[in-house]
């Protein structure tokens, strides 16, 4: 595949993963509406989801000026970045569950109430997206140490 | 920070696991077979990281360093991969809580359930990936 196919794909993987991004949200706005258990806080959501739609669109408009310029799309460092990102991002969310099990303890223990699962789900997983957006830019910035 | 105290962390880290279990152990301990299943995964998890540590404060007494650039590279892969598989465990968890319960009748799983779930999955994805790595060489 040359880099022109390639950077094709990404742009495509990109939209599909806005759209899918886009979908989810809609799915839960959908579903707590027609649940009667929508809450403010929902909105709250929808901060990291433009953050890594902002991120997305950012990295495939940098790659494409990129391949316009001669660079490759796929190279050694572009390689290691994701995994360190990724590895970061993945060590971080270990640490955000097992502050959620204590806190899940804790309410438990005081409030004799429980945290929602979807809460958990939908939390864990905008925090995952997050921080690998982040964890991603700094290393970029900063460089692989 | 330097090679001691990532194995200071890490051991600290590993010792409030056991002294986590120890008390769960005395508190009356696994009432059910989900609750058995997971102290089992969690003691493997903990055995596991001990090992790690052990095998780090070895190198460091020899006076090599607790991470070469193979287990840079493997440790950062396995995080990766592990990282991408946490995504779609959450997202399947997500599934059979709404379509599983609601089309099928499935047991709901709580908050608590959720997250062990999550964390046991993936740190077995993540030491799977690592061994495996860490036998290829070649990554």
């Amino acid at each position: 595949m040359d880099d022109s196919a390639r950077l094709k794909t990404m742009k495509i993987g990109g939209g599909i993963l806005i759209l899918g991004i886009t979908m989810f949200l809609v799915f839960i706005f959908v579903t707590e509406i027609s649940a009667g258990t929508f809450s403010p806080l929902l909105f709250v959501t929808l901060l990291p989801a433009a953050a890594i739609i902002a991120v997305l669109l950012l990295m495939i408009s940098r790659r494409s000026r990129d391949v316009m310029a001669g660079l490759p799309v796929h190279d050694e460092m572009t390689q290691r970045l994701k995994e360190r990102a990724g590895y970061i991002a993945y060590s971080i969310t270990l640490y955000f569950v097992l502050v959620l099990i204590w806190i899940q303890f804790l309410v438990e223990e005081v409030e004799t109430i429980s945290i929602e699962p979807r809460f958990v789900l939908y939390g864990t997983l905008f925090f995952m997206l997050g921080v690998f957006s982040i964890s991603w830019l700094l290393i970029k910035r900063r460089g692989l140490k | 920070m330097s090679d001691r105290t990532k194995i200071g962390i890490g051991f600290g880290v590993t010792g409030i696991a056991i002294l986590g279990l120890v008390m769960f152990a005395l508190g009356g301990g696994a009432t059910d077979l989900t609750e058995t299943v997971f102290i089992l995964l969690t003691l493997v998890l903990v055995a596991g990281a001990t090992y790690i540590m052990i095998s780090k404060s070895r190198a460091v007494k020899k006076g090599l360093p607790a991470e070469d650039e193979l287990s840079k590279k493997v440790s950062w892969k396995a995080g990766a991969y592990s990282y991408y598989a946490t995504i779609w465990i959450a997202i399947a968890i997500m599934w059979y809580n709404t379509l599983g319960v609601d089309k099928f009748g499935v047991p709901e799983l709580d908050t608590i359930q959720i997250v062990g779930l999550i964390v046991l999955l993936s740190g077995i994805i993540y030491i799977g990936l690592a061994l495996l790595f860490n036998r290829r060489g070649n990554i």
